[in-house]
């Protein structure tokens, strides 16, 4: 796939060593309810970051926050090191911002919202790079002149993600970006995020598909009810739900005692499933006497790991 | 300016449609006071009003040229002006309840941007409207007024045009003062419509009502006061005055709230 090509004038963030997104302690409470609780990370330039959590967790009243559309309760956000209440003009001069839900003109064309929306920006667009996301994406300049009253659901997204990435800014507040768009799509828009990530350009992101978040992200914020209880890269987590190793066996075979950070999930005749912590170096020893047949190790899914930050404390 | 040409982009037709209207209405009724007038049915029209609107009126309008000035004060105008300037006012609600302030406002806009628009609108709109009922008297006493017939005084005729426009554009601000509040479009246009009703009723029984007369005051329309004016009284400094601060109040009062609120 070929790049994309650059727009005519891009927005480039501060030179400065500073994150481009910094909360810090950031709270927002409604009455008794705390929406978002002592929330505090820093979001690398050039890093794809997920931000992820149930319906209600906090994720989009974090993420407009950013933008100064809500006012925190406690603690402050920046972006690119500016303040995102007191100097909410410049910090938000760098992002490109898809909202969970459209606020999209039922009267209004495809068109004539990426035009308003492109002068609002403080970057120039420029039509070869906004035609290129138009192909990618595969919303066909035809559809882009009828109006949005006669649009689906996944081509209102599609227009949405459009509006967010015309102005190729530095970085990208994206809530929910795959929400309603087909598998090709999701595709095609994976591919743009690590186009996106190779130029430098900065991703935060919220998301429910866990697939999606697996596949792009560098690092992930998990947040329940409000408060941040797992942060780390995809990787890290990945080692946190340990690898699974099935053994498949010639003939029935004698239960053996297992180093320790490993344990049976199965132990069948001639079939074991034993869950390990760390490498497996430390079990081929103990294989190598017995009649093993074949071997299998199976990366956790992020998914597995991830439910039980989802729900209750972790481990 | 960005925002302004885009929500008069969004509703141009019912500007247009509004001017059009407007402008038929000044027609319409020079037409109708013509006729009256070469039947001399204003006198039979005059015998047919009530007491309380005859004391009320002072038949101002009784004659082609009050009628024609009527057309700045008619019910219809009326209702149709502050309406319009309920739906402007009420804008920023609309934007947040459709979702459309996380688009624009997630760009380096200030928010007191969205604010400037509703107000340059109000004043765009209003102006439009006045322009067209003035383009529509001055078009129709020329083309359609009896030749021997005096029409109104231009000067009475701009001062009905100056109160009514400050009237709409008080209600304008309300509004705005409202829909900066508000989460839903619906609610605050409803609330500022039956406040404008209940004022309207205030002044009336005002008008009518010694005792009332002190209380009625707090009605913006109290400063609206098309009769006299009708009669060739000059515009009283102080409605000018009064509407023109309900307008600047309503506006500040609409920064402020929308500066300090969750959108």
């Amino acid at each position: 796939m070929p790049d994309l090509a650059r727009p005519e004038r891009s927005l480039e963030p501060p030179p400065d060593d500073v994150p481009a997104v910094a909360l810090r302690h950031l709270s927002k409470s409604y009455g008794r309810l705390e929406a978002v609780r002592d929330v505090s990370l820093d979001v690398r330039r050039g890093e794809v970051f997920g931000f992820l959590g149930l319906n209600g967790a906090g994720k989009t009243t974090t993420l407009r926050m950013l933008l100064d559309l809500l006012r925190p309760s406690a603690g402050s956000a920046a972006l690119f090191g500016f303040d995102c209440q007191r100097e909410g003009r410049r910090a938000r001069a760098f992002v490109g911002y898809l909202p969970g839900e459209l606020g999209l003109y039922p009267d209004l064309s495809g068109e004539a919202h990426l035009g308003v929306l492109a002068r609002l920006s403080s970057a120039l667009v420029n039509p070869t790079y906004r035609g290129e996301l138009l192909e990618r994406l595969e919303l066909a300049p035809a559809d882009l002149r009828r109006r949005v009253r006669d649009y689906s659901s996944g081509m209102k997204r599609k227009l949405g993600i459009i509006q967010a990435l015309q102005a190729d800014p530095p970085l990208l507040l994206l809530d929910e970006p795959t929400e309603g768009l087909d598998p090709l799509v999701q595709r095609a828009l994976n591919d743009l995020l690590f186009e996106l990530r190779r130029r430098g350009r900065t991703v935060f992101m919220s998301s429910h598909m866990l697939s999606e978040v697996e596949r792009v992200c560098d690092r992930i914020a998990v947040l329940r009810q409000g408060e941040i209880v797992l942060l780390a890269t995809v990787a890290e987590v990945r080692r946190r739900g340990g690898r699974t190793v099935c053994v498949h066996l010639a003939r029935e075979t004698d239960p053996i005692v297992l180093p320790p950070g490993m344990t049976f999930i199965e132990r069948g005749p001639a079939r074991w499933q034993i869950r390990l912590a760390g490498d497996v170096g430390a079990l081929l020893p103990i294989l190598a006497n017995l009649p093993v047949r074949d071997l299998e190790i199976v990366e956790p899914a992020l998914e597995d790991v991830l439910q039980s930050f989802y729900r209750k404390e972790p481990a | 300016m960005i925002l302004l040409a885009h929500s008069l982009r969004r509703q141009r037709v019912l500007f247009i449609a509004a001017c059009v209207l407007l402008f038929a209405f000044q027609i319409l009724l020079i037409l109708v006071a013509r006729g009256l007038e070469w039947s001399g049915g204003f006198i039979e029209l005059g015998n047919l009003f009530p007491a309380f609107l005859q004391e009320l009126t002072n038949l101002a309008m009784m004659s082609f040229g009050g009628m024609v000035s009527f057309a700045y004060t008619h019910p219809v105008v009326l209702v149709f002006l502050i309406a319009m300037a309920i739906g402007i006012g009420t804008e920023p609600a609309g934007e947040i309840e459709a979702k459309f302030v996380d688009l624009a406002l997630a760009r380096p806009l200030p928010r007191r941007s969205a604010i400037n628009r509703s107000i340059a609108l109000l004043l765009v709109a209003t102006g439009a409207a006045l322009g067209s009922m003035l383009l529509g008297t001055w078009s129709g006493l020329l083309l359609l007024a009896p030749a021997s017939v005096p029409g109104p005084a231009p000067r009475v005729i701009l001062s009905l045009a100056a109160n009514l426009a400050l009237a709409v554009l008080a209600w304008g601000a309300i509004a705005l003062t409202l829909g900066s509040l508000a989460r839903r479009r619906a609610a605050a246009a409803g609330t500022t419509g039956l406040l404008a009703l209940a004022m309207f009723i205030l002044d009336y029984v005002g008008r009518l009502w010694e005792p009332a007369r002190g209380v009625s005051r707090l009605s913006p329309f109290h400063y609206f006061s098309p009769f006299p004016l009708i009669g060739g009284a000059p515009l009283p400094g102080r409605d000018v005055v009064t509407l023109a601060v309900i307008f600047l109040a309503g506006c500040v009062a609409a920064h402020v709230v929308y500066a300090r609120r969750d959108l």
